[in-house]
């Protein structure tokens, strides 16, 4: 697999206290990565400056070799419509726009396809994610679960080629929680790539390697290929294990 | 009690914007209120006070040097109603001001002024000195009959008969050595000289009934028809408060508009407080918070606020008004400084009560929907209220999805932005009222016609009626002239009324008539549209007028026009008309039209000194003066109603955008995640408030267009006029609207700069 999205020193200070302490790490094409680390460890701080929607105070961003923050606010918001996709805890929906507005936004801003194609891409990803017959609803009319797929749905209209998910099931019980994991697991096969922060063991299952921060630095990390014949249980048991002796 | 305090402070805490607001426009709308009605009462109130210290008379007459004679002062002291009259002797000339222009005096004597005049002083009615025609020790050249001197101003008097713009003359004093110099110099002709005959009435006649006392006494009085004019003290009251009157009527209209954008502010606050405070107004009521407490302490907030914004407005106004009074008066040329006293201080707090009583019911109307939260629902964050879907940005297509997504925004939030709309739509109507006003009054001729001012460019004065020929035919050899006709100008009692008649052997062509046509017959007239309403007659009916002799003659109205000339109590009528009422009567003048308006001045001076003994005078001199005060009064409304405009739309641009920034705070921080640029998000607010502007400017377009005519025909009645074409300037209305959307913009433009540091990430 070839490195997507390079991360050099990656470093994040707010006033005097600092988050990040130099990263370094790479995520590979069609890898799906979860981040974990206790509370106040950097997680989110760290999907945001590699995602580009925060500036890290030092170190780089490389996305396939090109530095993310090199550039205006202009392109780096044009980069980030165009090459990312993202999933949140509070869906982040726009509650004025409906289903199908909401989906393909980022569509008219990325301006990859044509207006004509745009509302047809987003009336089949509605369907993809089995909310037929919703794209007039306004998100107050949804539930955590529906939001939630229409997030995904937005994510992913200009075909991204990685997806930034922060705690995407945090909000949602554990029927709707394993309903969406099953998407996004769904669109890692396709070959997109996922960043996924979460602390819930069961959700880091679906990944191929799991970063664990500590203190602003990357702890360790647990590959899961190893286990790819393994039954959940056992995977879930060696994750517990590692996650233990990481001090979680 | 603690409870209430602590949510009024909560209350201000969370809402400084909409508090700012609401005290401001408060503030404004008690300001100028009580502003324009003090200060139109005050200016009433010192020019009664200055008109009586100065013992000015109760009636004014004035009479040509030819139609005079002592046995009239004797006649009017023998009438029961008039306790003291007196004459003055004054001498009719024009001079002319700092721009070359000839401006009709008349010159009286220190004698007559009870003034100290030495040598070739000259003391002015403050009037010139206000109009910046003089200042001191500027030199003033006098040419009457065959003298020749030149005076230097050594300062002005308050003149509140003649004093007013709307007088056809204004008063000029010099020693009176000098006086009787000019009276012994050569052959000083009749028409060189004005007597003024001031009587003085019983006190027992109130003001109101003095008009009618007047017309019923002197109605036999022989030097009736022989005087140029008659005027009551109500009538030079009503002349000096004209111009004040429509100032104030704008801006109490204006005072209107305001209080209008307070009550959708004020209303879109508390809808808004409740909105915001929904889930804490749930958790109020589940502790046990009674219904009618929470209730009370938004309604003492937002009172409170209005309450403070009038109070500080009040406050102002009490100085404001003093000002606005100093400038009504200067435009009358009054100083009044000693009669200003204190403010009409009662005025100012019945507007701030009826404000207040207003907003109460506002603020009353609007608490109602917190009887309806329901702890549990609200606790929950549960709202009953849908969210619809307004606007799209998926079509139309053909306009880029940038502007598509602006359009979706300001219409799911157009509600937000009514107050701009209303604003602009209030003041876009009041700015293109001033500025087609303005652009209708900005051309002489033109007001001419709307103020129906009588167009005679050149008027020729003699005794001798061959040598007036002699001199028309000179001017006429060497200058394209028009209608020429026999002048005469008398009061006369019409239906027991006191007028003024307008004589000429020909009506001038330039006057235009509402309705009717100009008499055909000698017992025809036409009559000024105010006496016509004053006198309750119409066009084809008949009216008795008193000769000399006191008989009357009925004459028929065949039509009526509309004139602010003697304040509408006019009418004209023909040479012989005029001849059955007195047969011996000599027309002592000749007026003259020029076919270049822009020659009467220079036909004067050239005729000026002729050796037929004729007085060759700019007949529009005196009313030139009446134009300049109109045009300078119109304009200084514009820039009065553009300020308030552009205040009033500044200070809700900035506070709406301010609260919807902050407002739309979760929706900026997701669209900087999607990757919408800043520049972007910035558009978005100003887009929302140039298109309200804009449509707030579309609205006052047609309102203007539907309704300007008969609003202007209603408010030149004032002025005694019927009817207005006021001329809408495509001009007005580009301005208006680039006033409002290009300071909307800026300011938009600046309450949106925190932007340009969003982030997604909260740090």
């Amino acid at each position: 697999m070839s490195a997507l999205l390079k991360i050099e020193k990656l470093t994040k200070k707010y006033d005097t206290e600092t988050i990040l302490h130099g990263l370094d790490t790479v995520i590979n094409e069609g890898e799906f990565t979860v981040v974990m680390g206790s509370s106040g460890s950097g997680k989110t701080t760290f999907l945001n400056c590699i995602s580009s929607m925060d500036r890290p105070t030092d170190g780089k961003v490389l996305f396939k070799g090109e530095d993310v923050f090199k550039g205006s606010d202009k392109k780096v918001s044009d980069f980030r419509v165009k090459k990312m996709g993202f999933v949140f805890q509070d869906m982040n929906l726009i509650e004025n726009m409906s289903v199908l507005e909401n989906i393909i936004l980022p569509a008219y801003l990325a301006k990859k396809i044509p207006d004509k194609e745009v509302v047809q891409k987003g009336k089949a990803l509605i369907e993809n994610v089995g909310l037929s017959g919703s794209e007039n609803k306004m998100p107050k009319e949804l539930s955590g679960g529906q939001k939630q797929r229409v997030a995904i749905a937005r994510a992913l209209i200009n075909s991204p080629d990685i997806i930034f998910a922060d705690e995407p099931t945090g909000a949602l019980n554990s029927k709707t929680s394993e309903i969406i994991l099953d998407m996004l697991t769904e669109i890692n096969k396709k070959g997109q790539s996922i960043v996924m922060v979460t602390h819930d063991i069961k959700s880091s299952l679906r990944a191929d390697r799991i970063l664990y921060l500590k203190d602003g630095m990357i702890g360790d990390e647990m590959k899961l290929e190893k286990y790819n014949g393994a039954d959940d249980g056992t995977r879930e048991k060696k994750v517990s294990e590692w996650l233990q002796n990481m001090g979680w | 009690m603690r409870s209430l305090l602590l949510l009024l402070k909560n209350n201000f805490r969370k809402r400084k914007t909409f508090s700012v607001s609401i005290v401001i426009l408060s503030l404004l709308v008690v300001l100028v209120g009580s502003s324009a009605i003090c200060g139109l009462k005050m200016n009433g109130d010192v020019y009664d006070k200055v008109y009586e210290a100065s013992s000015s008379p109760d009636v004014l007459m004035c009479y040509p040097g030819g139609n005079y004679d002592d046995s009239l002062l004797e006649e009017l002291k023998e009438y029961d109603n008039i306790t003291d009259a007196e004459s003055i002797e004054e001498l009719f000339t024009s001079i002319k001001n700092k721009e070359d222009k000839e401006i009709s005096a008349l010159i009286g004597s220190e004698k007559a002024f009870d003034m100290d005049v030495n040598g070739n002083e000259l003391y002015l009615s403050n009037y010139y000195s206000n109009t910046s025609q003089f200042e001191r020790g500027d030199t003033v050249e006098v040419n009457i009959g065959d003298y020749s001197g030149e005076f230097v101003v050594s300062g002005f008097f308050e003149d509140p008969v003649f004093g007013s713009s709307i007088m056809k003359y204004n008063q000029m004093v010099i020693s009176d050595d000098k006086f009787n110099e000019i009276c012994e110099t050569g052959e000083l002709r009749d028409a060189n000289k004005k007597y003024l005959i001031y009587t003085w009435w019983n006190d027992d006649i109130s003001k109101d009934e003095l008009p009618d006392s007047v017309s019923e006494t002197l109605s036999n009085f022989s030097g009736r028809s022989l005087s140029e004019f008659i005027y009551d003290k109500t009538y030079i009251r009503k002349a000096y408060t004209m111009i004040p009157n429509i100032i104030s009527i704008v801006m109490i209209l204006a005072t209107f508009f305001i209080g209008l954008g307070s009550a959708y502010v004020l209303r879109y606050a508390l809808k808004n407080s409740i909105e915001g405070d929904y889930k804490e107004i749930g958790t109020l009521k589940a502790l046990g918070c009674y219904y009618r407490n929470i209730k009370k302490a938004y309604a003492w907030f937002y009172l409170f606020l209005v309450l403070t914004g009038g109070v500080i407005g009040y406050i102002i106004s009490l100085f404001l008004s003093g000002i606005i009074c100093k400038v009504y008066l200067n435009i009358n040329g009054i100083d009044g400084k000693d009669y200003l006293g204190s403010s009409r201080s009662g005025i100012g707090i019945f507007i701030l009560l009826v404000f207040l009583i207003i907003a109460a019911f506002i603020v009353t109307l609007s608490l109602h929907p917190l009887k309806k939260i329901l702890p549990v629902e609200a606790i929950r964050g549960i709202r009953r209220r849908k969210e619809k879907n307004t606007g799209s940005i998926i079509r139309p297509r053909f306009i880029p999805f940038t502007l598509r997504l602006l359009f979706k925004q300001w219409i799911s939030r157009a509600k937000q932005y009514l107050s701009i709309i209303i604003v602009a739509g209030l003041f876009g109507f009041l700015m293109c009222s001033v500025i087609s006003l303005s652009k209708t009054f900005s051309e002489k001729e033109q007001v001419y016609k709307i103020l129906g001012l009588p167009q005679n460019d050149i008027v020729l004065i003699s005794e001798n009626a061959d040598n007036m020929e002699i001199v028309k035919e000179k001017i006429a050899s060497e200058y394209e002239t028009g209608a020429y006709s026999s002048f005469h100008q008398a009061t006369l009692n019409i239906d027991d009324q006191s007028s003024v008649a307008l004589i000429y052997s020909e009506i001038p062509g330039t006057l235009e008539l509402v309705s009717g046509n100009k008499p055909q017959n000698d017992d025809e007239i036409i009559m000024g549209y105010s006496l016509s309403r004053t006198l309750d007659k119409k066009e084809g009916d008949t009216v008795s007028i008193e000769s000399v002799d006191g008989e009357s003659f009925t004459y028929k109205i065949v039509g009526l026009y509309q004139t602010a000339n003697n304040l509408g109590k006019e009418f004209h009528m023909t040479e012989e008309g005029f001849r059955q009422l007195n047969p011996d009567i000599a027309f002592t003048q000749k007026v003259l039209k020029l076919k270049d308006g822009e020659e009467i001045e220079k036909v004067a001076n050239e005729f000026e000194d002729n050796e037929y003994n004729v007085r060759v005078v700019n007949g529009r001199a005196s009313t030139d003066g009446l134009i300049s005060t109109v045009q300078s009064s119109l304009n200084a409304l514009i820039y009065v109603v553009m300020i308030i405009s552009i205040l009033l739309s500044g200070v809700i641009t900035l506070m709406l955008t301010i609260m919807s920034v902050a407002k739309e705070d979760s929706d900026l921080k997701k669209f900087r995640l999607l990757g919408v640029r800043l520049s972007v998000l910035r558009w978005q607010y100003i887009f929302r408030i140039v298109i309200s502007s804009l449509i707030g400017c579309l609205i006052a377009f047609v309102v203007f267009f539907l309704v300007s005519d008969s609003m202007f025909n209603k408010l030149v009645t004032i002025a005694g006029l019927s009817k207005i074409d006021v001329i809408s300037d495509k001009w007005a209305y580009i301005t208006v609207a680039f006033v409002f959307v290009v300071a909307g913009a800026l300011i938009s433009a600046i309450a949106t700069s925190r932007i340009r540091k969003y982030r997604y990430v909260n740090h």
